[in-house]
C-alpha cells in the first residue's frame, strides 16, 4: 500500500529542513552562539516531529513515495520510505536531537561554531536523504554529499593530525565512491533502472562473473563507510573530530549509512536468493565474522578511550550484516535490532567519553582509575552502555544478540554462533577491565571532577536509560520489534508494501 | 534569417577594428566596445538558438556559392548548444577582464590591444563552431590561435612570453597538419564541406588514404586540444597567461580542438569498411586515458594553483576525447556534454583563481594558506566548482563522467571505465590540497587571528558566481543540454 496525500511530502521536507537550517546558520554566522544553538535544536526538533508523523503509516506497513525530477532517463531523484529506511531515519533524527543538545555545551568555546553547525546540518540532511532514497541513485547522491560534508568536521581542530586524519578519510571514501559509481553504471546498463525492489532487480540471466564483480565493487563502495575489514583504517584516526561528531557521525550516521547501503544492496538490488545462488553470502558472512573478531582484538590493544570505542564500533557493525545475510527470520530481526540498539549504546558511550573528557580531562584508558568515585553519574551511564555492548542480560544488547544467535541456529550455522559468542567474550574482555579500573582502582590524582551542565549529562543518562528500558520493559521493546518483524517478512517473502 | 550566422561573426570582428580606432585615449571605450560586441553577438546567438531548436538546422552559404564548393556557415543542435556555452562564457570573461586588466596592464595602450584581441577571439570562436566546411574551420582556427598567442604574452612576463612562443610554434605545426589533412581529404573525396563529406563517406571504396587524411587532421586538432602527448604547450601557457585568458584557453580553446576531433569522428563513424578504423580509435582512446591519468598526477604534483588547474585541463580534455573516441552512443553523448561542462567549470575555476591572484598576488598553495577567510566569495566559488571537477553528484562533472563511463562499458571497454573513475579519484587529491590550503591549514602557526575580509570587486565576483551556479545547474538539470545532444547523436549513429 502506498499512501497519498501530504504525507509523502514530508520526505523531501525533512531533508530540506536540515539543509535550510545549515544555510540559515551560515547566514547568521556572525551572530552570537546562542542563536545558532536555538536554530539547531529547533530544527532537530522539527525533524524528529516530521519523522514521527510517518510512524502510524509505517506501523500499518504502508510506504510513502515522492518523485522529484528525472536525472538520467528512467532514474529519478525520488524518495520512498519503508520499514528499514524509516528505522534508519528514526534513529538518525532522534540521536540528532540529543547530539544537538549535547553540542551546545560541548562546543561552547569553539573557534568556528558556525562552520561546525553548517556542515553538521548538511550531513544530517544527507543522512535523511539516504534513509529515504527510493533508488540507488538517490542514495548515491546523498552518500557522496555526506562524504564531502563530513570532511570539514573531521579536520575541525585544524591541527596537522586532524588534516592527516581527514585526508585519510577522504581518500578512503572517495575510493569507495568511485567503486560505487562503477557499480551503479553497471547496474544501470544491466537493468535499465536503479529502483529498489524487494527480491532484487538484477537479472539472474546475467553472467555470474559480472554479477560477482559487481558485488565486489558494491562492497568496496559501501564497505568503506561501514568499516568492513580491510577498509576500516580511517575510522580510528577520524576520532580526532570533536566528540559529538564522533558520536553522531561515527557511531550512528556515517557508518550506519554504509551498513544501510549494504543492506539495500543485499535485499533490494541483488536479493537474498541471487546472493545464495552466487555463493556470495558465504563470502559476506566470512568477511563479517573476520571484522567482528578482528575489530574486537584491535580494541583490546587500544590505549585511547575513543579509539577503543571506534574499534568496538567496527566490530559491532558487522553483526548487522551477519544477521541479515543469514536470511532467516530471527537473523534478520536480530540484525535490524542490532542496528537500532548498537547505535543507542554506542552513542551513549561516546557521550560519556566526551563528558569524562570535559569533567576530568581524561582521554587515555590508563588514567581512568577512580573515576567511578569522582564522576559517579557519568560513569554509571557509561557502565550501563558498556554492559549493553557486551550483551549483558537485562540490556538492549542482550536481546539483539539473542536473536542473532537464534538466527544462526535456524540457518544451521553453528560456526557463526561461535563467532557471536566469542565476539561477546572479547567485548567483555575490553569493557570489563575498564569498568574495574574506574570503580575499584585508586585515582592517580587528587583532582576532583568538574560539575557538568545538564545539557551534557542529560543525553548521557537518557541514552543509558534507553539501553536499560529496551532490555527490560516489553512495551518499550515492542515498537522496534514490530518494525523489525515487518522488515523481516518483507525481506523473506518479497512483500512489497 | 540565415544572415544572423554571419552577423554573429561580423559584429565582434567590427569591434576588433573599431576598438583601437575609437579608444586611442581611453581604454574604457575599448572595453565598452568589446562588451557591446559580446552582448550583441550573445543575444543574436540566443535568438539563433531559439530558431534552431524549433526549426532544425540552419545554414548560410557565403556569397551564394553552392554549399559543396563555397564557404558555408551552419548551425545544428550541437553547434547551437556549444555556441550558447562559448559566448556566454566569453561575455562573462569580458566583464571580468575590466578590473583584472586594469591592474595587470597599467598602460592604456596595451589594454586597448587586449580588448581588440579579445574581440578577435569572440569572433573567431563562434565562427569556428559554425563553419560548415573544413577549410573555414582551419581559417578561424588560425585566427583564434594567433589572437591567443598575443594574449598569453600580453603581460610581458618572461615565462608568459616563453609560453606564448611555445604555443605559437606548436599550434602552427598543428595548423599545418590540419591544412595538409584537409588538402588530402579534398583530393580523395572532392569536397571539403562537412555535410557533403558525411554523405560521401559511406560510398568510399578506397578507405586507406581517407583514413590517413582524417588521422592527420585529428593529430592537428589534437595539438590544439592539448591531447596527451601533444599537451606540452598547455601547462605554462594556461598557468602564466592573464587569468581571464587562462579561462578562455582552458575553458574554450582546447574544447574547440576537441570539437574538431569530434567532427572528424563523426566522419569516421560513417565509413562502411571498418578495417583500420578500430586501430585509429584505439590509439585515440589510449592517448586520452593516458591524458586523464597524466594530467591528474601532474596536477597533484604542482604547487602553483593555476598550474594545478592547467594540468587538470590536460586530464579533463582526456575525458572529452575518450568519450568521443569510444564512439558508442553514451560515449559520444558524454564527450559532447563534457565539452560544455568542462568549459563552464574550468572557466569558473580559473576566474576565481584569478580573483585570488588579483587581490593577494600569491600563486602557490603555500602562500595562499588561509585566504579562504580573507576572500570568502572567491574561495567559496573555487571550492564549490572544484566539487564539479571531482565529479561529485549533483554537480555537472558527475553527469558527463557518468555518461562517459557508460559509454566505455557499452563499447565493451571496462578498463577504460575504471581509468575514468581512477582519474576522478586522483582529482579528489588535488582538489583536497586546494581546499586544505584555502581553509583548513592553520594560519600564522595556529594562532587565531581574525582576518579582515578583502574581496575582489563585484565586476569579477558576478561572472565567477554565475559560472559557479551554472556548473551546479547544468548538473541538476542536465536534461536540458542532453535532449539536443541526444538528437544529434541519434542522427549520426
Amino acid at each position: 500500500m502506498v499512501c497519498g496525500g501530504v504525507f509523502p511530502l514530508i520526505l523531501p521536507l525533512t531533508v530540506l529542513v536540515s539543509y535550510l537550517t545549515a544555510f540559515l546558520i551560515w547566514i547568521l554566522r556572525d551572530k552570537p552562539a546562542q542563536i545558532h544553538n536555538r536554530a539547531a535544536v529547533g530544527s532537530a526538533l522539527i525533524n524528529l516531529a516530521l519523522v514521527l508523523c510517518l510512524l502510524p503509516g509505517i506501523w500499518r506497513e504502508a510506504a510513502f513515495s515522492c518523485n522529484l525530477f528525472t536525472f538520467i532517463p528512467s532514474v529519478d531523484i525520488a524518495f520512498r520510505v519503508d520499514g528499514l529506511g524509516y528505522l534508519f531515519a528514526l534513529i538518525a533524527s532522534f540521536y540528532w536531537l540529543l547530539t544537538a543538545i549535547y553540542s551546545v555545551e560541548y562546543m561552547r568555546n569553539d573557534k568556528f561554531p558556525a562552520r561546525y553547525w553548517f556542515f553538521l546540518f548538511l550531513c544530517m540532511g544527507s543522512v535523511l536523504g539516504i534513509a529515504f532514497a527510493a533508488n540507488l541513485f538517490t542514495l548515491f547522491l546523498f552518500y557522496e554529499i555526506l562524504t564531502i560534508c563530513t570532511y570539514p568536521l573531521i579536520v575541525h581542530a585544524q591541527t596537522p593530525q586532524a588534516i592527516k586524519a581527514g585526508r585519510k578519510y577522504l581518500v578512503y571514501s572517495m575510493a569507495g565512491g568511485t567503486a560505487l559509481m562503477l557499480s551503479l553504471v553497471i547496474t544501470y546498463l544491466l537493468c535499465g533502472h536503479l529502483d529498489f525492489r524487494p527480491g532484487g532487480i538484477l537479472p539472474d540471466s546475467a553472467s555470474y562473473s559480472i554479477l560477482r564483480l559487481l558485488f565486489i565493487t558494491f562492497m568496496v563502495g559501501f564497505g568503506v563507510k561501514s568499516v568492513i575489514f580491510p577498509l576500516h583504517g580511517w575510522l580510528p584516526d577520524a576520532m580526532i573530530a570533536p566528540t559529538p561528531v564522533s558520536a553522531i557521525l561515527h557511531a550512528v550516521a556515517v557508518v550506519k549509512a554504509g551498513v544501510y547501503g549494504i543492506l539495500r544492496i543485499v535485499i533490494d538490488i541483488f536479493g537474498l536468493q541471487l546472493l545464495q545462488k552466487l555463493h556470495l553470502n558465504e563470502w559476506l558472512l566470512a568477511l563479517a565474522g573476520i571484522t567482528i573478531i578482528g575489530g574486537s582484538l584491535m580494541a583490546l590493544r587500544q590505549t585511547n578511550l575513543k579509539k577503543m570505542l571506534a574499534y568496538s564500533t567496527i566490530s559491532q557493525l558487522s553483526y548487522i550484516i551477519l544477521g541479515v545475510v543469514m536470511a532467516t527470520p530471527s537473523g534478520i530481526i536480530g540484525g535490524i535490532l542490532q542496528m537500532l540498539y548498537q547505535s543507542v549504546m554506542k552513542i551513549s558511550l561516546f557521550f560519556c567519553a566526551g563528558a569524562i573528557y570535559r569533567q576530568t580531562g581524561v582521554s587515555e584508558i590508563a588514567d581512568m582509575g577512580g573515576l567511578g568515585e569522582k564522576i559517579p553519574l557519568t560513569m554509571f551511564a557509561f557502565s550501563i552502555a558498556a554492559l549493553g555492548t557486551i550483551g549483558f542480560p537485562g540490556t538492549a544488547g542482550f536481546i539483539s544478540k539473542w536473536y542473532l544467535a537464534m538466527g544462526a541456529m535456524e540457518a544451521g550455522r553453528f560456526f557463526m554462533v561461535g563467532v557471536i559468542i566469542s565476539g561477546t567474550l572479547l567485548n567483555a574482555g575490553y569493557y570489563l577491565p575498564l569498568l574495574y579500573k574506574a570503580f575499584f582502582q585508586e585515582s592517580l590524582t587528587r583532582q576532583k571532577g568538574q560539575a557538568l551542565s545538564l545539557l551534557m549529562t542529560g543525553p548521557c543518562l537518557l541514552t543509558a536509560g534507553l539501553v536499560l528500558a529496551l532490555g527490560l520493559c516489553l512495551w518499550v521493546h515492542k515498537l522496534p520489534l514490530h518494525l523489525a518483524q515487518n522488515i523481516a517478512e518483507g525481506v523473506l517473502y518479497f512483500k512489497c508494501p | 534569417m540565415e544572415k544572423i550566422l554571419l552577423l554573429i561573426v561580423i559584429i565582434p570582428l567590427m569591434g576588433a577594428i573599431i576598438a583601437p580606432l575609437l579608444g586611442q585615449k581611453k581604454s574604457q571605450a575599448a572595453f565598452m566596445i568589446a562588451l557591446i560586441a559580446a552582448l550583441l553577438s550573445w543575444s543574436l546567438i540566443v535568438f539563433l538558438a531559439g530558431q534552431v531548436f524549433s526549426h532544425g538546422r540552419i545554414s548560410y552559404p557565403l556569397g551564394n556559392w553552392g554549399a559543396s564548393w563555397g564557404i558555408e556557415l551552419a548551425a545544428d543542435y550541437l553547434t547551437v548548444v556549444l555556441l550558447l556555452t562559448v559566448n556566454s562564457i566569453g561575455l562573462l570573461i569580458t566583464i571580468y577582464s575590466y578590473s583584472y586588466i586594469e591592474k595587470l596592464l597599467p598602460e592604456a595602450k596595451r589594454r586597448i590591444y587586449y580588448y581588440c584581441l579579445l574581440c578577435m577571439l569572440l569572433a573567431a570562436m563562434p565562427a569556428f563552431l559554425m563553419a560548415g566546411d573544413l577549410f573555414t574551420m582551419f581559417v578561424y582556427l588560425s585566427l583564434f590561435s594567433l589572437a591567443a598567442v598575443a594574449l598569453i604574452a600580453i603581460g610581458r612576463e618572461r615565462q608568459a612570453i616563453l609560453a606564448g612562443l611555445r604555443y605559437l610554434i606548436l599550434s602552427t605545426t598543428g595548423g599545418v597538419l590540419i591544412l595538409l589533412g584537409i588538402a588530402l581529404l579534398s583530393y580523395f573525396t572532392g569536397t571539403m564541406n562537412l555535410n557533403e563529406l558525411t554523405k560521401r563517406m559511406a560510398h568510399i571504396t578506397n578507405v586507406k588514404p581517407v583514413l590517413v587524411a582524417i588521422s592527420i587532421i585529428i593529430i592537428g586538432f589534437g595539438v590544439k586540444a592539448a591531447l596527451f602527448p601533444l599537451h606540452l604547450w598547455l601547462p605554462d601557457a594556461h598557468g602564466f597567461a592573464p587569468s581571464p585568458i587562462s579561462a578562455i584557453l582552458s575553458g574554450i580553446l582546447i574544447e574547440l580542438g576537441a570539437y574538431g576531433i569530434l567532427r572528424c569522428v563523426f566522419l569516421l563513424v560513417q565509413l562502411k569498411s571498418r578495417e583500420i578504423y578500430p586501430f585509429i580509435n584505439n590509439i585515440l582512446c589510449w592517448m586520452s586515458v593516458l591524458a586523464i591519468i597524466y594530467g591528474a598526477v601532474g596536477a597533484i604534483l604542482q604547487q602553483d594553483l593555476k598550474l594545478i588547474l592547467a594540468y587538470s585541463s590536460v586530464s579533463q580534455i582526456g575525458y572529452i576525447v575518450l568519450g568521443i573516441a569510444l564512439s558508442s552512443y553514451y560515449g559520444l553523448l558524454g564527450g559532447m556534454l563534457h565539452i560544455i561542462n568542462h568549459a563552464v567549470m574550468k572557466s569558473a575555476l580559473f576566474l576565481s583563481a584569478g580573483a585570488l591572484l588579483y587581490k593577494t598576488d600569491k600563486r602557490t598553495l603555500k602562500e595562499l594558506e588561509g585566504v579562504g577567510k580573507q576572500m570568502p566569495y572567491s574561495a567559496g566559488a573555487l571550492a564549490l566548482t572544484g566539487i564539479a571537477i571531482v565529479g561529485i553528484p549533483p554537480a555537472c562533472g558527475f553527469v558527463s563522467e557518468w555518461y562517459i563511463c557508460m559509454g566505455a562499458i557499452q563499447a565493451g571497454r571496462m578498463g577504460f571505465a575504471i581509468c575514468v573513475l581512477g582519474g576522478s579519484f586522483l582529482s579528489t587529491i588535488y582538489y583536497l590540497r586546494i581546499i586544505n590550503a584555502l581553509y583548513f591549514k592553520p594560519v600564522n602557526g595556529g594562532k587565531d587571528t581574525r582576518v579582515a575580509i578583502n574581496e575582489a570587486p563585484l565586476g569579477m565576483l558576478v561572472p565567477i558566481w554565475i559560472l559557479t551556479f551554472a556548473s551546479l545547474w547544468l548538473g541538476i538539470f542536465n536534461r536540458w543540454p542532453l535532449q539536443w545532444l541526444e538528437k544529434m547523436v541519434a542522427g549520426i549513429l
